[in-house]
């Protein structure tokens, strides 16, 4: 089975988007990303590893160092998602309300 | 209050009992008439509502073609609750795993009831779900988290 690897993996994940979050205020190192997270440094760098390959965020080596980005912009795709999402259930309502209509005249 | 329209929380108020409502929701002779995006017809190739139970339709647009869809109830709690999943299938029921810009994979429904006099309002929540229910504690929180980064991106939380 082929794995998702997109924007949408990267929040399916609660500690994901913790990092996510973290990530958002800018660029960190992975040791700052651990701390205070509650999770071992090998959990964390195995999510890290996820988000990067979903694009979500984009590593580089700064002398020893390892610092995090989060490629925020990716989350407008998420934005459309939910915006259309929200059209199709608006158009649901509508109808649901008139088929109710009619079958209550019934 | 503006990330609001930002949440996939949706409420809707129906002007009908709640048994009513639920019923619409879980019969398949009556998901045929409202269930269906504008100018689409909508086609149940099964369905089976029950807890475990999996349904599979097909949506059908007259120009732009269609879409099968396959999905698994997770929970049915008549007339309060109904949870399920869904993804994009072929019509064999095999998963598509090609994801597109307006398709995030599988996606868990939770369509609570709640009656207020002789009117049912019906709450939507929306969420990518990475593996069914099992994890259902990553559904609660994504899109709250979303909207705190959308604060965050356009500086509506201190950090």
């Amino acid at each position: 089975m082929i794995e998702r690897r997109d924007v949408y993996q990267a929040i399916a994940d609660p500690t994901r988007r913790m990092i996510i979050q973290k990530l958002s205020a800018g660029a960190l190192n992975i040791g700052q990303i651990v701390e205070d997270s509650g999770i071992t440094r090998q959990g964390i760098a195995k999510h890290l590893k996820v988000l990067n390959e979903c694009g979500m965020i984009t590593l580089t080596q700064k002398g020893r160092e390892q610092f995090c980005e989060a490629r925020l912009d990716q989350l407008d795709e998420v934005v459309d998602w939910v915006n259309q999402s929200r059209k199709l259930w608006g158009q649901r309502f509508e109808k649901l309300d008139k088929f109710l209509a009619v079958t209550k005249k019934l | 209050m503006k990330s609001k329209d930002k949440e996939l929380l949706i409420t809707h108020l129906f002007d009908a009992p709640i048994g009513e409502v639920f019923d619409a929701w879980t019969d398949p002779e009556k998901l045929r008439h409202w269930y269906a995006p504008d100018g689409c017809t909508i086609v149940y190739k099964s369905i089976e509502v029950k807890q475990g139970g999996k349904f599979h339709y097909h949506i059908h647009h007259p120009l732009h073609g269609g879409a099968w869809v396959m999905g698994t109830y997770v929970e049915i709690s008549s007339p309060e609750k109904l949870a399920f999943t869904i993804r994009i299938t072929n019509e064999n029921g095999d998963i598509i795993n090609a994801s597109s810009a307006q398709w995030p994979g599988e996606i868990l429904t939770t369509v609570t009831f709640e009656s207020i006099g002789s009117q049912t309002k019906a709450t939507i929540h929306e969420a990518v779900s990475e593996e069914e229910a099992r994890k259902t504690g990553a559904y609660a929180g994504w899109i709250m988290m979303f909207n705190k980064l959308n604060r965050l991106l356009t500086g509506q939380l201190p950090e």
